[in-house]
């Protein structure tokens, strides 16, 4: 589960301009930062709970002080002193945040500038345009009242995945299948398969949303075998173009 | 349907007096009536239904023939709105056809065994200093004359009249902006009641400490984390790391009478996950402790897992069982620990008899001659994959043992893992003190209605162990995992529950399936069972109710 961030890579993309308030430095590729999803997500919670009241969301609410693109300029020898001391005589106050967990919030601001970097490639109107027709996403998404019921609901999309998830599941469908989002096909006593996303189960029965969108409950005394099986969801790694991918992952961040 | 009422509770009144045979007035409940609770099986007067905590009756109303036919009698609502978001996990107590039951927080209300209609309730709203882990959690009540003890979540202990529910006496146990609470459901010995506090998660430090019954007085504390000066101090290496050592105690103990001797089940150290700051092996944490329980003085113990850094406690309730073990009479107790193995010990002086792993274990991998355990793996900084996960391979959900078959009933977690990482953690007053929280596949019936269960992550079951070699008997399974205890009767059933909301009746022989009932709530207590003029009830709380069921009249 280790993650490795490859900062210089990340860097070689066009950060966002006046990405660095005040005591500017040069962009100084680290090495490569490793952190775990687990410090991700211990970062993001931490960075929402201290952090967001005064820098937003996307860390860019304070103007002139992009704290996600400052965070891929600074050593952790330089921005975790900071973090847990805070700038004196600024409304940046010590947070108290132990190394480790300034570490987990640094961590969590490097993958906001990567995937602010990836996102300023797409076009919101030309994924939407993709994710409607050529792309035939809607055939088994949803979004709002459009499109199909079997495969996970994007309709929010934006707002639980960030745009490397989305891209990564673009690509590799079944690379991370949340467990909620799993295909069966029941394969039942008399001879038949009923394929489906997973709704629910225990020890007696299971519920499964059906291809053709049927809500339907088996018990399994009619089960011969519960078999998980790869994700329906085609990859597009070879469908569309660097661009359209940029374009689509753009879209679905918007929705929220 | 109230004159109905009515006419119930005055048969039931009369039947109590017949029944103590005494000129105690009905319904108290004396020291000698709670020694002998297995003569009176048609009430339910500890925690685990009698001293020796085998949770097993003699009551056999109800049998593998007949139980197919079991019905929903009644159902108790938790009344409070915020009561009923948290987990119902304690065991009633039945007195002479009056139920006693705590539910959440801590309203503890008196009901007509018969109906379910409240008499009264008490409710204890808890302060706001208290801070809990993991749910403000009550496991029940004990009783001793017409006197009812509930500990609070805001670690107060109160006395409160059974009659008409009014506060005897109410003592702070502990400050609750600490940490403490207390959960446990009380244990009464002689004219003392016997609580301890949990907060394992708070860098508390833990004790066991009695009161008098009548005055609330305390009369003896026994530090679960020793201080400079006291024996086992030793133990904890690095100065002052005692201060917040844990050691919380949070499930009810047992009580031998002939040998006077007490025991508890003990938690663990703090901080849960990372134990670089308490170097030693942080008695008594994760021990079983046999207490004198006129003074509180230790007599011997057991430390299932020194040094724990996996937070697996040792917070089961003690079995106490007489029996021929491998060809020699014996007064043993037998344990399954959230470790993940099984134990038999001798319980007159603590020696180590037998231990084996009941699921998959692989942080030891054996035992010296003193039944220490060699472990060989703990949490790193890089991440370690430990079996049992940290839930623990059984809990504090109550076993069973049947003197009829002669087996040992265990919910489990059967070849649960967790990764457990090493991360640095500071104290600091009234928060928590723990870790990084191990990685642990934990769903359950919730807001949501999905069970996301991985097969890979293991599954739940009830296990029969054979007490004289550790083999499980036979198993039986269930899709996710459960929090129930195990109730076995001497019809040679075995009842128990699971977190998908099912209530099971299964052979006590061989663990085939007779009768189930969906509750629609997750099954987080032990059953129980009870008689009111000569019918068998069974009772287990579920979600935000208490379902009683019975045969068919």
């Amino acid at each position: 589960m280790i993650r490795t961030l490859a900062i210089a890579a990340a860097l070689a993309f066009p950060v966002a301009a006046s990405a660095v308030s005040g005591r500017a430095a040069a962009p100084q590729a680290q090495a490569n930062f490793t952190a775990t999803e687990l410090d991700y997500a211990e970062g993001g919670a931490l960075y929402r709970n201290r952090c967001l009241r005064c820098h937003g969301p996307d860390g860019v609410a304070l103007e002139g002080t992009d704290i996600a693109a400052l965070s891929t300029t600074l050593s952790d020898d330089d921005l975790l002193p900071v973090i847990i001391g805070g700038i004196p005589e600024t409304a940046m106050s010590p947070t108290g945040l132990t190394a480790f967990e300034a570490g987990t919030v640094a961590a969590y601001l490097r993958f906001v500038a990567i995937d602010r970097v990836t996102e300023a490639q797409g076009d919101a109107a030309r994924g939407q345009a993709l994710v409607e027709g050529r792309g035939g996403c809607l055939v088994c998404h949803a979004i709002e009242v459009a499109g199909g019921l079997v495969a996970p609901d994007l309709s929010d999309i934006g707002s639980r995945r960030r745009s490397g998830e989305l891209r990564d599941s673009l690509l590799d469908p079944n690379a991370e299948v949340r467990t909620e989002n799993r295909f069966v096909d029941a394969h039942l006593t008399g001879g038949t398969t009923v394929r489906g996303r997973l709704l629910n189960q225990d020890s007696f029965s299971v519920q499964i949303l059906s291809m053709d969108e049927r809500l339907t409950a088996i018990s399994k005394s009619d089960l011969e075998e519960l078999e998980f099986i790869d994700s329906p969801m085609p990859s597009f790694r070879d469908r569309l173009t660097p661009q359209e991918l940029n374009d689509i992952v753009r879209y679905l961040t918007t929705l929220r | 349907m109230n004159l109905r009422g009515l006419v119930f509770v005055q048969i039931v009144g009369l039947a109590g007096i017949l029944a103590t045979g005494s000129n105690l007035a009905y319904g108290q409940v004396t020291s000698e009536r709670l020694l002998e609770a297995g003569q009176e099986p048609r009430n339910w007067l500890t925690y685990s239904g009698g001293y020796d905590s085998q949770r097993h009756t003699t009551l056999t109303g109800i049998t593998p023939a007949n139980v197919v036919d079991l019905q929903l009698e009644w159902v108790y609502q938790v009344r409070s709105r915020a009561g009923a978001a948290e987990k119902f996990e304690a065991t009633p107590l039945v007195v002479d056809g009056v139920m006693y039951t705590v539910t959440p927080p801590n309203d503890l209300v008196a009901l007509d065994a018969l109906t379910g209609r409240a008499f009264w309730i008490y409710s204890h709203t808890p302060s706001q200093d208290a801070r809990v882990c993991c749910g403000r959690i009550n496991r029940g009540v004990a009783i001793h004359g017409d006197t009812l003890f509930m500990g609070t979540i805001d670690a107060h202990l109160l006395a409160i009249d059974a009659r008409n529910g009014r506060l005897k006496w109410d003592v702070e146990v502990a400050d609750p902006a600490l940490g403490y609470a207390l959960t446990v459901a009380p244990l009464i010995v002689k004219d003392k009641v016997v609580v301890g506090p949990a907060g394992g998660e708070y860098g508390i430090r833990g004790f066991i400490v009695a009161y008098d019954v009548e005055t609330g007085n305390e009369e003896w504390r026994f530090n679960t984390v020793p201080g400079p000066g006291e024996p086992a101090s030793e133990t904890w290496e690095r100065e002052d790391s005692w201060r917040t050592g844990g050691g919380s105690i949070w499930v009810t103990g047992s009580y031998d009478p002939e040998l006077d001797l007490m025991y508890w089940g003990v938690g663990n150290p703090g901080p849960d996950w990372n134990g670089d700051s308490r170097p030693g092996d942080n008695l008594y944490t994760d021990s079983v402790v046999a207490l004198d329980p006129d003074n509180g003085e230790l007599q011997w113990h057991y430390q299932f897992t020194p040094h724990d850094e996996m937070d697996y406690d040792a917070v089961q309730v003690p079995v106490l069982v007489d029996m021929n073990w491998r060809g020699e009479d014996r007064q043993v107790m037998l344990w399954a620990n959230r470790n993940g193995l099984f134990y038999v010990f001798d319980r007159t002086d603590g020696e180590f008899l037998h231990g084996s792993p009941f699921v998959e274990v692989n942080w030891m991998d054996g035992f010296d001659e003193n039944g220490r355990p060699n472990q060989v793996l703990a949490p790193t900084e890089g991440g370690t994959l430990i079996m049992p996960n940290n839930q623990g391979a059984t809990n504090w959900y109550s076993p069973s043992y049947s003197p009829e078959t002669e087996l040992f009933y265990i919910p489990s977690w059967v070849d649960t893992f967790s990764v457990y990482t090493k991360r640095p953690v500071e104290y600091v007053e009234g928060q928590q003190f723990v870790g990084a929280f191990p990685t642990m596949a934990m769903p359950a019936l919730g807001t949501q209605p999905t069970n996301v269960r991985l097969p890979e992550e293991g599954f739940g079951a009830i296990q029969a162990v054979d007490p004289q070699t550790g083999d499980i008997e036979w198993m039986f399974e269930m899709t996710d995992v459960t929090d129930s205890g195990v109730l076995s009767t001497a019809s040679n059933l075995v009842f128990a529950g699971g977190r998908e909301g099912y209530f099971y009746a299964l052979d006590a022989r061989d663990g085939s399936m007779l009768w189930r009932q969906s509750l629609g709530g997750q099954v987080s207590a032990g059953p129980m069972s009870y008689e009111v003029n000569g019918r068998q009830y069974v009772a287990i709380a579920a979600g935000a109710g208490l379902f009683v069921f019975a045969l068919p009249e």
